[in-house]
């Protein structure tokens, strides 16, 4: 070895200094932890090591990290790195394509085109897939049909029956092609104000079909949630803020879409679903035929990665009229968050 | 210059100005020690590195070392694996993050390139899997966001608008 000439002491003193900087930074101090200190050529060499998810987790964690994560050469490589070469031309010609129809876009999309284009966008727009939703049930919106159901009045008689309506979303998507990663399942939905609270129960079921050919499901993993209706309430009630629970429901009216999304890893969000898992569910009406669903799906893809998804949603509302139901029939705009 | 093919000792000074010396092929793994070197010719001068303390330079010489015989590495192989690390390197980063920092501060100023890639992979398997609380635990990170603030990161994230 060709080193040493260290003056033990010297060494012995570094040693507490560091500890001492490990001691200090117990008590946390903004801005003084150990990323602090790390330049941004660093942090990205760091985040090329990371995959898209860990480098969202990192961008809710501070400032300083987020503004590490905001760099656009970073989301450009990611965008590179899963979709290839192809992905960037591919934005680049539709950018021309709508600039060319200009006249045409116009009166939808007033937005500016900008000339570095956003490649977090560009990639969790690409990622985000946004799924056609169909009823399993003939008649009615997407996903959507009724039912009454009867309750026994509390304070009054038990001969004292209320009607209510209930109203129940049952949704099938099909998602194909989907590369390979965590995703999360992104219910938007529209919730009136309701008189009593919500009830909700989720319950997902995944079918994985292994062979296109064939028409054999293998249901795969059924994950059932309900929110605390305490919860529900509270959020329903404050305006356009984002519910911590998931699957996610803004305050909205009804069932907007279902999208599969990159699993953004927020804290009461776990990247598995064991903890759902073992939530109680009280799914009151269990008369629900899963078997009698999967038939309607038919997979129009050629490629072999299939995931089937049905999922259903139930909803107790307690309405006093139809004119409310119809005021919420139709809600062309989605409503996206800017 | 004239052709020593003897390894000459090059000596080394850290921040507080203990002198380690080490011979020349170790000391140009690090670019900057080669680049200089080769501009300064043969000196008994200490080349004095202000920027990294003695452990620090300490633990990259070791590291140097280790590492006396491995392949100048190819331009621009992106192998972006961070299960590639081998027992001696992940047994190098066992140390505490402090340490660990210095370490990739230490590796960018001296432009010594593997262990740079060794010591960001380390922190980046620290960070895998991590939602952000955890990783504001791990690294003793205080979250400095408003909830305003948060809202809006959210938001961006959730690029879930129709297509």
């Amino acid at each position: 070895g060709g080193c040493s000439n260290q003056p033990p002491i010297q060494q012995q003193e570094g040693r507490v200094n560091v500890e001492q900087q490990q001691n200090d930074s117990i008590t946390i101090i903004p801005g003084n932890d150990g990323f602090a200190k790390v330049p941004h050529e660093i942090m990205m060499n760091i985040m090329d090591n990371l995959e898209v998810n860990d480098v969202l987790s990192l961008s809710m964690v501070n400032r300083k990290l987020r503004a590490h994560t905001h760099d656009n050469y970073l989301w450009r490589q990611i965008l590179l790195s899963q979709y290839g070469e192809i992905a960037i031309q591919n934005h680049q010609d539709k950018l021309l394509l709508n600039n060319h129809r200009k006249g045409k876009w116009k009166r939808t999309k007033n937005k500016q085109i900008p000339s570095v284009p956003d490649w977090k966008k560009v990639y969790m727009r690409l990622s985000t897939v946004k799924v056609k939703t169909k009823t399993a049930f003939s008649r009615g919106r997407p996903g959507t049909f009724y039912r009454y159901r009867y309750f026994d009045h509390k304070d009054n008689e038990p001969s004292n029956r209320i009607k209510q309506k209930q109203r129940s979303f049952n949704i099938e998507i099909t998602i194909s092609n989907v590369p390979p990663g965590i995703y999360d399942i992104i219910w938007r939905m529209k919730i009136d104000k309701s008189i009593e609270r919500p009830i909700v129960h989720f319950s997902t079921d995944i079918w994985l079909r292994h062979d296109i050919y064939l028409n054999s499901y293998e249901r795969e993993a059924k994950y059932k949630y309900s929110p605390d209706p305490e919860e529900l309430v509270k959020y329903t009630l404050e305006s356009n803020a984002t519910l911590k629970i998931l699957p996610k429901i803004l305050p909205l009216k009804s069932v907007e879409y279902v999208c599969l999304r990159p699993h953004i890893p927020y804290d009461d969000c776990p990247i598995n679903n064991s903890d759902l898992n073992g939530s109680e569910i009280v799914c009151n009406d269990a008369d629900y035929d899963y078997d009698s669903m999967d038939e309607s799906s038919s997979a129009v893809q050629n490629n072999s990665s299939c995931i089937n998804s049905v999922i259903d949603c139930e909803r107790n509302t307690k309405r006093n009229s139809f004119g409310n139901l119809k005021k919420n029939k139709r809600l062309s705009k989605i409503l996206c968050v800017a | 210059m004239t052709g020593a093919p003897e390894q000459r000792n090059v000596k080394l000074t850290s921040s507080e100005g203990t002198e380690f010396k080490v011979e020349r092929d170790v000391a140009e793994k690090s670019v900057l020690l080669k680049n200089m070197l080769e501009d300064v010719g043969e000196s008994d001068m200490a080349i004095p590195l202000p920027n990294v303390t003695g452990p620090i330079l300490q633990k990259v010489i070791e590291y140097c070392i280790h590492h006396r015989d491995d392949p100048v590495p190819a331009h621009d192989d992106d192998t972006k694996k961070t299960d590639d690390i081998d027992d001696w390197d992940a047994e190098f980063c066992k140390v505490d993050q402090g340490t660990l920092y210095e370490l990739i501060l230490a590796s960018n100023y001296l432009d010594i390139k593997p262990l740079l890639d060794l010591t960001c992979k380390t922190v980046a398997n620290m960070i895998k899997g991590k939602s952000p609380e955890e990783i504001r635990k791990t690294f003793n990170i205080a979250n400095d966001f408003t909830p305003e603030e948060e809202e809006q990161v959210r938001r961006e994230n959730e690029w879930c608008e129709g297509r």
